[in-house]
């Protein structure tokens, strides 16, 4: 495979249709292209930020080798080129020369749609819930509804006829999106398995096939772009402009979840649902808070080594792999470093990580059957939000003694922090309600948060203080304590 | 038989399979420019120059127009007093002060980072009581007044002094402000528009670019949501794109982002309402002053209308005997706050509602009682303090019947033990109405006009002022419309709305587009009946109809209608059992040159509202309905779960159900939205902030109701309105005011006695942990 040649184009299938792009073209937002370049506006843009998605198509990505199933994702923040040897379906081809699909029919007749305007996102985002249900052989519940289309907005019908839709859907009447995909279109993938290289006189894309190449590639100026999911937004926003790009999409090696020795090593191409699929078994709690991390059409294309990365402070998957050990695995032209999650944080978005480093892997224990683990997210929204103040704690319990804690919180300064000082505090104490009470109060002298748009520096204090109350009564009510 | 069936949405096809189109998705002209507003960064003083030199040396610029290249540089709905491009003084941060012209989106993006403004900034004025202190008005209503207010709350055993304050809402149409203009002969310009008003936007395009009406057609085939976004603000960016059409003799298109589109435009205007209330001993109302302010923002746009709106909504459903009801538009250096779904009725009602629950508090009453104590009667106590008594008032009866069918009493009791457990969750649960007034205010816009053809082979193209923006009313015309004359709905297209075909109409708004329009298109198809059975009649009459004879003129007198019988295509003369099928009458009427197109104008009668005395009858009729909601919230965090809500709604005769339950459902969660987590927020030099989803939070599909029903009271008493039915856009709104007010009983269980409940709208999650640790 070496000796093949380096492919300026992307490729796609596009509802069954093949399509190159090649120059700057492959820069551009998925949507903007689908809409003004290939004649589809069936998909609309709305926020172009990738939270409301109206921009909603489906994609199955052909990486490692092999076809993955189609999911959902916003097209209007993936660029591209980000789309190189996929599939994707848009609304336009979901209905077959039968007529409309079983999803579009129950819109139809359940008054799914009023103004029309998020209906081709929610179509396609039903699509994927009908799909995987057939794919998992079970019913498609209000509740499992609720959990697919929770990235789409829609503020016409108050979701009730969207709700009722998607439950009225006849499984059996599913036809499945792989009927676009050819043998011939597998047989195209495979042939063009070789590295990307697209430049022009201001941008330079690569998507390499090995590590080895990506190591060769990384320069100060090279920005890596994992599902473009913070980036895309950025760009959208004229905050940020591509010109050097490294794209990791075609590397195997970086696509999996390993479990060894309790720990889980997740490589920088795993996103959130597969990451959240694979800890379901593992870390029931950690796959929980991954499912109110963002909605579907992110996770399928974020990942966890972007979110650790980005290093927001209100970053959702940061407080619990501060408390789980975690090390951040690099590699650059020099070598490969291990880093400590709680070194790697050096201020506001300041990272100890070098200009040429990539970071390949994040490892992190998973909790014990014997440790209690708690994560909770405050948000003005409960789902698909932005997190005021996030919490993660760690309790071990021997009888009623506490011998172990690690809390971390994010929301209350420029890094996410561990809480060094309340951590001692409950060593050796016995785990009672004066106790979490007591020591709520002591989160104000570690935390210094800020005011601004999603909550005052008072009640962020306040949750501060309350989340910490908030675990001992969780832990009491789940564990009998 | 077509009304009253679950006739699917004419557009539903095209909906999910993409193919609807909206404005942006039109293909381009072969020379199709863009357009793009830029804003001030000032909320206020003068803007001295614009710099965009630097930004027409992008290539691909064609030019950057300012407030002088206009004809004419204001608009106006009530007062024309709105530049359309900033051209002095500043009116809020980001009101548009120049158009960048350019080939593609990618170089006006690089040239708007080049532009520079010289601003004179000037202390901007943001809140209602700012804008007291500064003295800063744009309109002062005629108070409704009833009895000696002074001496009831002299006399009364309680009086509670409430002041409460509510937010703007964004409207979040999912398809923001676009419009495309098509340069055409003779200097004319078809605008194509997504707005609700097409006829005020052919308006605004001809006086700013010095055309004559004639010469602008506006043409809407539909909007992705409007909610009252698009009900006077379509206007400006339809001009600017239209003035680059005009200038550079290319189409033209504008569609703004979302965060432009968030920033530039106006939205509900918030309130400060100072209410006192006098009640005796049982809680009942003896008397109320209220005093309502409405943020008007920079301009007055429709804000008169709706702050007396707010004024007539005050009452809620509750019988006031005595009261002083005043209210104020201020002036602010706010976007220019707008038309939004209830249009200040439920910034009045809410204010009533939320002193209701402290009159519950104080009396230690459930505050169901003292609400259904006060209900509007059926015989008496059922007229308004504006003067205007209820007909067939179904409020009692609607009131008990929820109750029972929520079980409210029992979840009641319930919630009570759940809250004395308190394992850091608190529950609430609340009733609230709606009694919502249907007719424009201002009487002049309760008109509208149709025009029907009919055309040979049987098939109907219906045409009238109505624009669709998914709630469905094409589709009601459409019934109403296949219903006169017994053919399928899908016999009958509803034709894009244009100003061509329909003109001086009202916008489709206060929940009124079906009313009129639907009237309108009715009242053409009675006429187009009469013709078509004049015809007939005389077929039975044996009329010589022949290459020389034909069909003799109509005289109405003669006709005799209710010989005949309408069902399913056919037309029966029952008296001969002699039957014709519709297709065969139709090419019948044309032989005989009978005219198959009918121009209809409706007027509703019977309004009238004095407003230098506050007493009239500004509506037709009311649209009632209830609503029970229970909240649940995180006592640790503050956040908060609407669990359960009920809605029975009383629509009289529902015409198209499907499209009614998805209205109810539509407004109660846009209602829910804007008491709890629809929170604006702006800098401290009043840009917003929250101009996005990422920041501003419409409720998802994880925030409605678990248990979420809604129940329809059928009834045939509104004879006031077509085809028995009523309005239904707005009125649900209301209800989601519930929410709010369950919120409110359910801190209620964790407040000091004595101590009020502080809880502005919206109730984030902050605001309830920081009321809830206040009284901890």
């Amino acid at each position: 495979m070496e000796n093949l040649k380096i492919r300026n184009t992307i490729v796609f299938y596009l509802n069954g249709q093949r399509i190159e792009v090649t120059g700057a073209d492959t820069l551009k937002p998925f949507a903007h292209y689908l809409r003004y370049f290939l004649d589809k506006p069936g998909t609309k843009i709305v926020c172009s930020e990738g939270d409301c998605g109206a921009c909603t198509i489906m994609v199955a990505n052909f990486r490692s080798g092999s076809l993955q199933k189609f999911q959902a994702i916003n097209s209007c923040i993936a660029p591209v080129f980000s789309l190189d040897l996929s599939h994707v379906v848009t609304v336009e081809g979901l209905a077959d020369e039968q007529g409309l699909s079983v999803v579009q029919k129950a819109f139809v007749a359940n008054n799914g749609a009023q103004c029309g305007y998020c209906t081709p996102g929610f179509v396609c985002a039903m699509t994927a819930l009908a799909e995987d249900c057939v794919i998992e052989n079970k019913p498609i519940t209000a509740k499992k509804a609720r959990n697919y289309l929770t990235g789409n907005l829609c503020r016409c019908t108050g979701y009730e006829p969207i709700l009722k839709a998607a439950t009225s859907i006849d499984l059996k009447e599913v036809k499945s999106l792989t009927r676009y995909v050819s043998k011939e279109s597998l047989a195209d993938f495979v042939s063009l398995s070789n590295s990307v290289e697209i430049s022009g006189s201001n941008f330079k894309i690569n998507m390499p096939t090995t590590l080895a190449e990506a190591a060769e590639i990384k320069s100060a100026d090279t920005r890596i772009i994992a599902g473009a999911t913070d980036l895309g937004v950025l760009i959208n926003k004229d905050k940020f402009s591509l010109v050097k790009v490294l794209n990791l999409v075609h590397i195997s090696e970086l696509q999996k979840v390993q479990f060894v020795d309790g720990k889980c090593k997740v490589g920088a191409r795993v996103t959130l649902t597969q990451l959240e699929e694979s800890l379901k078994m593992h870390s029931p709690e950690f796959a929980e808070i991954l499912k109110i991390f963002a909605s579907p059409q992110i996770k399928n294309n974020a990942t966890l080594v972007g979110n650790v990365v980005n290093a927001s402070p209100i970053a959702d998957t940061i407080p619990a792999l501060m408390i789980l050990n975690t090390v951040i695995v690099t590699l650059s032209k020099m070598g490969s470093r291990r880093i400590a999650i709680t070194d790697f944080y050096k201020g506001y978005k300041q990272l100890d990580l070098l200009p040429e480093e990539i970071v390949t892997h994040v490892e992190f224990q998973i909790p014990r059957a014997d440790q209690i683990f708690k994560l909770f997210k405050a948000s003005p929204r409960k789902d698909l939000d932005i997190s005021v103040v996030t919490f993660a704690g760690l309790f071990s319990l021997d009888q009623k003694m506490i011998t172990d804690t690690r809390i971390a919180f994010g929301g209350v300064g420029p890094v996410v922090i561990r809480m060094h000082e309340l951590e001692k505090k409950f060593i050796g104490r016995q785990f009672t309600q004066e106790l979490f009470t007591t020591l709520s109060h002591f989160v104000e002298k570690e935390i210094s948060p800020l005011s601004d748009l999603r909550g005052s520096r008072e009640y962020r204090l306040k949750l501060g203080e309350n989340l910490v109350k908030k675990c001992y009564t969780e832990i009491s009510t789940e564990y009998g304590l | 038989m077509s009304i009253g069936q679950n006739q699917k949405h004419d557009s539903s096809v095209g909906h999910v399979t993409g193919q609807s189109i909206f404005i942006d998705d039109r293909g381009f002209l072969k020379n199709e420019i863009h357009a793009y507003p830029v804003g001030v960064p000032a909320a206020a003083g003068l803007l001295k120059k614009i710099d965009y030199a630097e930004a027409l040396k992008i290539p691909g610029i064609l030019a950057i127009y300012t407030a002088k290249d206009f004809s004419h540089n204001q608009w106006g709905t009530i007062v024309s007093e709105q530049p359309v491009l900033v051209a002095d003084k500043i009116g809020y941060y980001s009101e548009p002060a120049c158009i960048i012209v350019g080939e593609n989106h990618d170089c006006i993006r690089k040239a708007k980072s080049l532009i520079r403004f010289d601003i004179e900034a000037a202390q901007p004025i943001f809140t209602v009581d700012e804008a007291i202190k500064a003295d800063s008005y744009i309109y002062k209503a005629t108070p409704f007044i009833r009895g000696d207010i002074d001496d009831v709350f002299k006399k009364a055993a309680h009086t509670i002094n409430h002041v409460f304050e509510c937010g703007g809402q964004e409207h979040f149409y999912m398809e923001s402000q676009a419009s495309i203009a098509y340069p055409m002969e003779n200097g004319q310009i078809e605008i194509h528009s997504s707005s609700q008003h097409p006829t005020e936007t052919q308006h605004v395009v001809a006086e700013a670019l010095g055309l004559s009406q004639h010469q602008v057609v506006c043409v809407v085939k539909r909007m992705g949501g409007g909610f009252g976004g698009k009900e006077s603000q379509a206007a400006p960016f339809a001009a600017m794109a239209a003035l680059a059409a005009q200038k550079l003799n290319r189409a033209c298109r504008i569609a703004l982002t979302k965060d432009d589109d968030m920033m530039m435009t106006g939205k509900r205007h918030p309130f400060k309402n100072w209410i006192d209330i006098a009640f005796d001993h049982d809680g009942k109302i003896l008397g109320l002053k209220a005093t309502l302010y409405a943020n008007g923002g920079a301009y007055a746009d429709l804000s008169s209308s709706i702050l007396e709106r707010a004024m007539f909504h005050v009452d809620s459903a509750y019988y006031i005997p005595s009261c002083h009801i005043e209210g104020f538009v201020v002036r602010t250096n706010m976007h220019s706050n707008t038309a939004f779904r209830g249009f200040g009725g439920p910034q009045g009602a809410m204010a009533m509602e939320s002193i209701i629950e402290e009159m519950a508090r104080l009396l230690k009453k459930d505050a169901y009682d003292i609400r259904r104590m006060n209900c509007y009667g059926k015989q008496d106590r059922n007229v308004t303090p504006y003067g205007q008594k209820l007909e067939n008032n179904l409020l009692p009866e609607i009131f008990d019947q929820l109750v029972q069918d929520s079980d409210y009493k029992k979840r009641l009791h319930e919630i009570e033990i759940f809250n004395a457990k308190k394992n850091g969750k608190v529950k609430g649960i609340s009733f609230t109405p709606t009694k919502f007034g249907i007719s424009f205010t201002a009487r002049f816009l309760n008109q509208a006009n149709a025009q029907v053809n009919i055309h040979k082979d049987g098939t109907i193209q219906v045409s009238t002022g109505a624009t669709e923006m998914g709630q469905g009313v094409n589709t009601k015309i459409q019934q109403i419309v296949a219903h006169t004359f017994s053919i399928p709905a899908d016999m009958v297209q509803v034709m894009t709305t244009s100003t061509e075909k329909n003109h001086n109409t009202s916008p489709t708004a206060a929940s009124a587009g079906a009313d009129l329009n639907g009237a309108a298109a009715f009242k053409a198809c009675e006429n187009l009946k009469k013709r078509i059975l004049w015809l007939f009649q005389n077929i039975i009459d044996q009329t010589t109809m022949n290459d020389v004879d034909e069909c003799p003129p109509l005289i109405l007198d003669q006709l005799r209608e209710n010989e005949f019988s309408w069902s399913n295509q056919m037309i029966t003369h029952t008296p001969s059992k002699t039957q014709l099928s519709w297709s065969d009458l139709v090419i019948k009427c044309y032989f005989n040159r009978i005219s198959l197109g009918e121009y209809a104008h409706f007027k509703t009668e019977g309004l009238g509202f004095d407003k230098k005395t506050g007493q009239g009858t500004p509506f037709k009729y009311f649209t009632n309905g209830v609503a029970v909601s229970e909240v649940c919230i995180d006592e640790f965090t503050g956040e908060c779960k609407v669990e359960r809500v009920d809605i029975l709604m009383e629509l009289g005769r529902l015409i198209n159900p499907g499209i009614d339950y998805g209205q109810v459902t539509g407004a109660f969660v846009q209602g829910m939205g804007w008491v709890t987590t629809e929170n604006l927020f702006y800098s401290d030099k009043g840009q917003l902030l929250s101009h996005s989803p990422t920041t501003y939070k419409i409720p998802n599909i994880q925030d409605t109701p678990r248990i979420f029903n809604v129940q329809f009271n059928e009834n045939d008493l509104n004879i006031e309105n077509v085809k028995r039915s009523k309005a239904v856009g707005e009125p649900p709104f209301l209800l989601g005011i519930s929410v709010w007010t369950a919120i409110k009983h359910a801190i209620g269980h964790r407040a000091k006695e004595g101590r009020s409940i502080e809880l502005t709208s919206p109730a984030t999650a902050e605001r309830i942990l920081m009321e809830l640790s206040r009284h901890d």
